[in-house]
Order: structure tokens, then C-alpha cells, then sequence
């Protein structure tokens, strides 16, 4: 547990030394910003779940910069060599770089409820469905970067590992848009796969274990896989 | 300390390391040389448990790095060729992580990163960023962090390596300092670095060890044995002959002035050949034993395998 929290909080003091961390959590507040103007004022209403859609939209396409430096950095400077020589499991090295790409995540959202809290004072909001909204978007982050993380193990230079993970996270996306148009067996499958699917039911207010479950599974098989990516780099090297 | 049986690597089809077999005692002071490219890096990376070998097993201190990495590596300092430096941290924050993930107790980092830079010669840059530190004080950054956590066992790959002469014989004088309390091997392409440090010295070429002992030994073995320098006035030519018949020298040169004389066994001869020289009137000017440098020694052992079946290794 120990080496886990020391991976994390070395993560986040570069994380923002490094000016990227700034440009994409302010270029997401600003996105966000304006998705929450757009909607509450064009439409005048305190429903939020045509904002959470877009947001995730917003995820998808800027989860994969946060975690591409994760390893692909530690690779390229040759730290890497520090981290699998200390007596360290690789996946308490994963775990702590996950978490400290989760933190920023968190950060993030948790900046972007001044806009609820606002429209509390200005008229009202029910909490338990916006509570949900974020409980959904939390999960939706948390996979992507995941999918980031898997990327970053594969190679040694970020911009390929954040090309790649936003290739990845929007042909997700648009899997999950195709699928409303099919039918029948396809369309319940591609249900069950995609992320979108699952985050559905999280802007129709509703909470079900099973996609709980999934994005659980989701999270835990990037981790596996960055694990198994790392250690058979090192078979390979 | 360290046990090194048949260890060979591959990287996909290309076999980098041969059947290694190496065995050092605690508090040895291990020189690696080899041409770039020979298996040095390949096999300090497998003992510091880094990569795995193909096949063979490494034991540290009784634990094999293979079976049991995070135990064996709780005694092993690594120093890689480029340290493994976060450039946005100070040099104090990067030795307090470096002690957290090898295992040093929270209550001691703080001790631990003070005496690491005193005997790294750092204590006063220890506030300063890494990315504003010159060449030489990253690498002693770097030995600083291999030294954290007090290893039994230190591995140092080329630390000399693109410094300048002043800044080599720093390093040197530390790494010196270190190995009077601790196992070493440190590998060079530079010959007198590990001439100066290291007691015992292993020749790696077109990875097979091609040779192992101390430089006197390695000297003996190369040569044939040992080599006495003869200066006289002149006549050098019948001096050398005059050697060579009285006192029985398996060979006796005579070039420019100065005669090689060269035995297995110098010990009784040594004090005869003056007296030989002054005796028949020869005016002798200089004397003196010349083991052969490791210059000369590499050159032969790398030179002679090199029809030697394995191919060219890039690191």
C-alpha cells in the first residue's frame, strides 16, 4: 500500500510541473462550462443529463491524454529501469499510476460541481439524480483511463500512446452510436460491451449493479493488462 | 555473495549472453570489460533483476533473483548507464521516493538521504532541481539513489562514462571510497578505470567470459609470463644476448635500447640480472618489471576470439 501512495503523489508532482496537466483540465473546465451554460439556459432546465452526455463525449476524447505519459515517460527518461529495479511489484506500480491519473480525474469533476451547486441556489436541482450523473461520468473516466494506461505501456513516446488511446476510446464511441442502428442480437451485445451502453442507464437516473460490475471489470483488466504489457517488455526489452 | 551459473540470454533470436559462469565473494570489487556491445549492460541488468535471463540461475546473497526478485533486491544498489532521474524533482524529493520503494523505513529517509549524499558527495546541492545539474553531479545523484537503501551488492554500468577528466576522476575516488564497505561490479570500455578500482577483473567479449582474475593474473596468462625492462648505454643487442645465455629467459629482445626480458617464474632471476649486466661491464641505466597493461591484455583476449562463433551484440 505503501509503494502504491509513494508512485502516486511522485506521479502527481510531475504530473503538475508538466504544463499539459494544466492545458487539459482547463481545456476540459472550459468545455464543461459551456455545455452547462448551453443547456440550462437555451433549454431552461435544471435536468442535466443531456450535459453529462456531452461530457462524456469530452471524457472519451481527453482521458487518454491525461494517463499517456504514465509509463511511456518513465520509459523514454530511462526511470523505468529505477522503478523495476527497487523491490516493487509492477502492479503496485500500475495501481499508483492509475491512481494518480484517477486524482486529477476526480479533481476535475469535482471543479466542474460549482455548476450544480449554482443552480441550487438559482433554482433548485434533485441531487440524487445529479449524484448518479457524476457516480456514471466518474466510471466512464476511470475506464478510459484505463484504456490510456494500456496505451502508455505500449510504447515509450506519449503522443502515440495518446493517439492511439483517443483511436481506441472514440472507436468505442462510435461502435456504441452504430449500434443504434441495428437491431436484434447485434444491438444486445454491443450493449453489453461498450461503455456508452452502460453509462445510459446512469443519465436515465437509474442504478444498476451490473453496470457497476462492468466498469469494475473494465478498470481491473486495463490494470491487468498494462501489468502483463510491462512485465513481457521486460522478457523482451 | 553473488553465484552466476550458465546464464544465457536471447532477445528473439539473437543470443546475447552464453553459458556465464561467475561466483564472487562478499566485499569483491568486480571490474566487467568488454568492447561495446560484448553482454556488459545485458548481464548487470539480469543480476539487478531488471530482465530475466533465458536460462542459468543468479544468486544474491543466498536469493535467486529470478524466484525471488523483491527479496533479492532489497540488497542490490543499480546504478544504470543513463540515471534514472525525474528532472522535474529536487534531488532531496528524488532520494526520499528512491528510499520509500526500496523499503527504507519512513522514520529513517530522512537520515538515510543525508548520508547517501554525504557519501555521494551531493549534501549541498540537495535542494536544487535535477534538470539544473551538471553531467557529473547527475551521476552522483544517481549513485546516491543506488546507495539509498545501504545494498550489500552495488552494480555501476559505465558510471564514467561521457564525463569529463576531472569530473572521471571524481567518480572514481568515490567509487572507491564506496567499495571499501560493500560487494562491487562496475563495467567500463575504459581500461584504466577498472585497472585503478577493481580487484578482480572479468573480460566479457561477444558474450562469453573470456577471461577472469586479478590484473597481475590476467597479465601472467596473456604474456606467458612475467616481463622485466632493461636499459643499457649500448651494445643493447649483445646485452640481451649475454641475458639470455647466462640466466635462461624464455625470450630476450633487444629494440631501441631497452631489452624485454620475459620468464614464468622472475623471482630468483630478478636481483641476477643487474649483477649479470655490471659484471661484464655493460653501464645498466634503467630496471624495471612491466606487467603487461590492460590495454595490451584486452586487445589479445578480444582480438584472439574473434573468429569465435558468437555474432556482433548491440546493447
Amino acid at each position: 500500500m505503501r509503494n502504491i501512495f509513494l508512485i502516486a503523489r511522485r506521479e502527481l508532482l510531475s504530473c503538475f510541473v508538466s504544463p499539459i496537466a494544466y492545458i487539459i483540465v482547463s481545456s476540459f473546465l472550459f468545455c464543461a462550462v459551456y455545455f452547462f451554460i448551453g443547456t440550462t439556459f437555451t433549454e431552461r432546465s435544471t435536468d442535466l443529463s443531456g450535459v453529462f452526455a456531452n461530457l462524456a463525449i469530452l471524457v472519451f476524447m481527453i482521458c487518454p491524454f491525461m494517463s499517456m505519459r504514465l509509463f511511456s515517460e518513465e520509459k523514454k527518461n530511462g526511470t523505468i529501469e529505477l522503478l523495476f529495479t527497487s523491490p516493487i511489484d509492477i502492479m503496485q506500480i500500475v495501481i499508483g499510476k492509475y491512481f494518480a491519473a484517477l486524482a486529477i480525474f476526480c479533481i476535475m469533476l469535482a471543479i466542474t460541481l460549482l455548476y450544480p451547486l449554482f443552480l441550487q441556489i438559482m433554482s433548485g436541482v434533485y441531487w440524487p439524480k445529479v449524484l448518479l450523473h457524476y457516480l456514471g461520468i466518474f466510471l466512464v473516466g476511470s475506464a478510459v483511463l484505463g484504456i490510456g494506461l494500456v496505451c502508455s505501456a505500449l510504447t515509450e513516446n506519449q503522443i502515440v500512446a495518446g493517439i492511439l488511446g483517443v483511436a481506441i476510446s472514440l472507436s468505442l464511441l462510435l461502435i456504441s452510436w452504430i449500434s443504434n442502428q441495428t437491431t436484434g442480437v447485434l444491438r444486445a451485445v454491443i450493449d453489453e460491451i461498450t461503455i456508452m451502453a452502460h453509462y445510459q442507464s446512469f443519465l436515465k437516473g437509474i442504478f444498476d449493479v451490473r453496470d457497476i460490475v462492468y466498469f469494475m471489470a473494465w478498470i481491473l483488466f486495463s490494470l491487468f493488462l498494462s501489468a502483463k504489457i510491462l512485465e513481457s517488455g521486460k522478457w523482451r526489452n | 555473495m553473488i553465484c552466476i551459473s550458465n546464464l544465457s540470454k536471447f532477445y528473439g533470436n539473437f543470443q546475447a549472453l552464453y553459458g556465464i559462469n561467475l561466483e564472487f565473494p562478499q566485499g569483491a570489487v568486480i571490474g566487467l570489460l568488454g568492447p561495446n556491445g560484448a553482454g556488459k549492460t545485458t548481464l548487470m541488468r539480469i543480476i539487478s533483476g531488471y530482465m530475466p535471463a533465458t536460462s542459468g540461475t543468479c544468486i544474491i546473497d543466498g536469493i535467486d533473483i529470478h524466484e525471488n526478485p523483491r527479496e533479492a533486491q532489497k540488497a542490490i544498489g543499480y546504478l544504470p548507464e543513463h540515471p534514472p532521474l525525474y528532472p522535474e524533482m529536487t534531488v532531496r524529493e528524488y532520494l526520499g521516493f528512491a528510499a520509500g520503494i526500496k523499503g527504507v523505513p519512513k522514520k529513517s529517509i530522512p537520515a538515510r538521504i543525508d548520508a547517501a549524499a554525504a557519501q555521494a558527495g551531493i549534501e549541498h546541492r540537495l535542494n536544487q532541481i535535477i534538470g539544473t545539474l551538471s553531467k557529473g553531479y547527475r551521476q552522483r545523484t544517481g549513485i546516491a539513489q543506488a546507495l539509498i537503501h545501504e545494498p550489500k551488492l552495488l552494480i555501476l554500468d559505465e558510471p564514467t562514462s561521457g564525463l569529463d577528466p576531472n569530473q572521471i576522476i571524481e567518480i572514481r575516488n568515490l567509487i572507491t571510497g564506496i567499495a571499501a564497505h560493500r560487494t562491487v561490479i562496475l563495467s567500463s570500455h575504459i581500461l584504466p578505470e577498472v585497472q585503478n578500482a577493481c580487484k578482480t577483473i572479468v573480460i566479457i567479449h561477444n558474450g562469453r567470459v573470456a577471461a577472469e582474475d586479478t590484473h597481475e593474473g590476467l597479465a601472467v596468462k596473456t604474456s606467458g609470463g612475467e616481463t622485466i625492462k632493461v636499459r643499457v648505454h649500448e651494445n643493447s643487442e649483445s646485452a640481451a644476448m649475454l641475458l639470455k645465455e647466462k640466466l635462461s629467459f624464455q625470450s630476450s629482445v633487444a629494440k631501441d635500447g631497452i631489452i624485454t626480458l620475459m620468464d614464468k617464474d622472475m623471482s630468483k632471476k630478478r636481483g641476477l640480472i643487474a649483477k649479470t649486466l655490471v659484471h661484464a661491464g655493460y653501464d645498466l641505466l634503467e630496471l624495471s618489471s612491466a606487467s603487461a597493461s590492460l590495454e595490451e591484455i584486452f586487445h589479445k583476449l578480444t582480438l584472439s576470439e574473434k573468429n569465435s562463433p558468437g555474432p556482433d551484440i548491440s546493447e
